[in-house]
């Protein structure tokens, strides 16, 4: 669009920034500069985001299958007889009448109530 | 006439908006002497105007996913520059009322009148005008912006620009030949 008025135009020239070529490219290059800053942090925050649903889901999922694990292996009946099962409390009795000592794994099964 | 047409604005926004940083350059190479003039409207400063304005530029890019309409980019990228620009303001005018109650001999001083004889003496007249009146005529005469883009960039219609801009001339005219050189560098 042409404008008729151009003759009556002020004359800003003292105002204009780019006036001075070296200094108006160098705001130019901050303001992409420090655009550029200021986008790259949200995208490291992004990709954190990105990254933190799978890496949960891998954490529930190994969780999952250990206590799975754990579950199945409590419920498995044992090999071993009853009789042949060690009585922690048992042994701690004997210790204490025959002075026998217990050995260390014992006292700790006793120590944690197992 | 604006650097870029609507249609290529559009594009460089919304290249902008998907992630393509190489659109920022052309961006700031065709709205930051835009950014200026409208921030200098408001400051009246030019050294501060063109610290508001870059503030503002890096600020419209940061958020440009949310410019909902990428070919009026200019009026959005415009109204937060005025934003941040009457917020400096403000903030200047808190800065500055105890320090010109430390001195009172500074009262009576232009508060726009900067050094340098030319630049003092516009920045002085534009004081006399309408914050919007300061507006059209610093985008039309200082950044070569058509009635068209001013009116779709202000809002308004491209006659109203065009009696702004009249209007804003003639104050201009009337202050400079009231205001003689000297009084205003003094």
């Amino acid at each position: 669009m042409s404008e008729s008025h151009d003759d009556d135009r002020i004359d800003f020239s003292a105002l204009d920034p780019s006036r001075d070529r070296a200094r108006w490219e160098q705001q130019i290059a901050a303001v992409t500069a420090r655009a550029l800053a200021a986008r790259r942090g949200p995208q490291r925050a992004d990709g954190l985001r990105f990254w933190s649903r799978p890496g949960l889901a891998a954490a529930a999922a190994l969780a999952l299958i250990t206590w799975g694990a754990t579950a199945l292996r409590g419920c498995t009946p044992s090999a071993r007889p009853a009789a042949a099962q060690p009585n922690p409390i048992a042994n701690v009795i004997s210790w204490s009448r025959g002075g026998t000592p217990t050995n260390a794994y014992e006292l700790l099964e006793v120590i944690h109530g197992e | 006439m604006r650097a870029l047409t609507d249609h290529a604005t559009a594009a460089l926004v919304r290249r902008a908006q998907h992630g393509d940083v190489s659109a920022f350059d052309p961006l700031a190479r065709a709205f930051l002497r835009a950014a200026y003039a409208v921030a200098l409207g408001v400051v009246a400063r030019p050294t501060d105007a063109e610290d508001v304005a870059q503030e503002a530029f890096v600020v419209a890019l940061e958020k440009i996913v949310s410019c909902r309409e990428p070919a009026r980019f200019a009026g959005w990228l415009l109204a937060i520059v005025r934003t941040r620009a009457l917020n400096w303001v403000e903030r200047r005018r808190l800065r500055e009322v105890p320090r010109q109650a430390q001195s009172p001999d500074r009262a009576g001083e232009l508060p726009t009148v900067e050094r340098g004889q030319v630049r003092a003496r516009l920045v002085a007249a534009l004081a006399a005008l309408s914050p919007l009146q300061r507006e059209v005529v610093l985008l039309h005469d200082l950044e070569d912006w058509t009635h068209a883009e001013i009116a779709g960039a202000l809002g308004m219609s491209e006659l109203m620009s065009r009696q702004h801009l009249f209007q804003a001339r003639r104050a201009l005219r009337g202050w400079l030949a009231q205001h003689a050189p000297s009084e205003v560098e003094s």
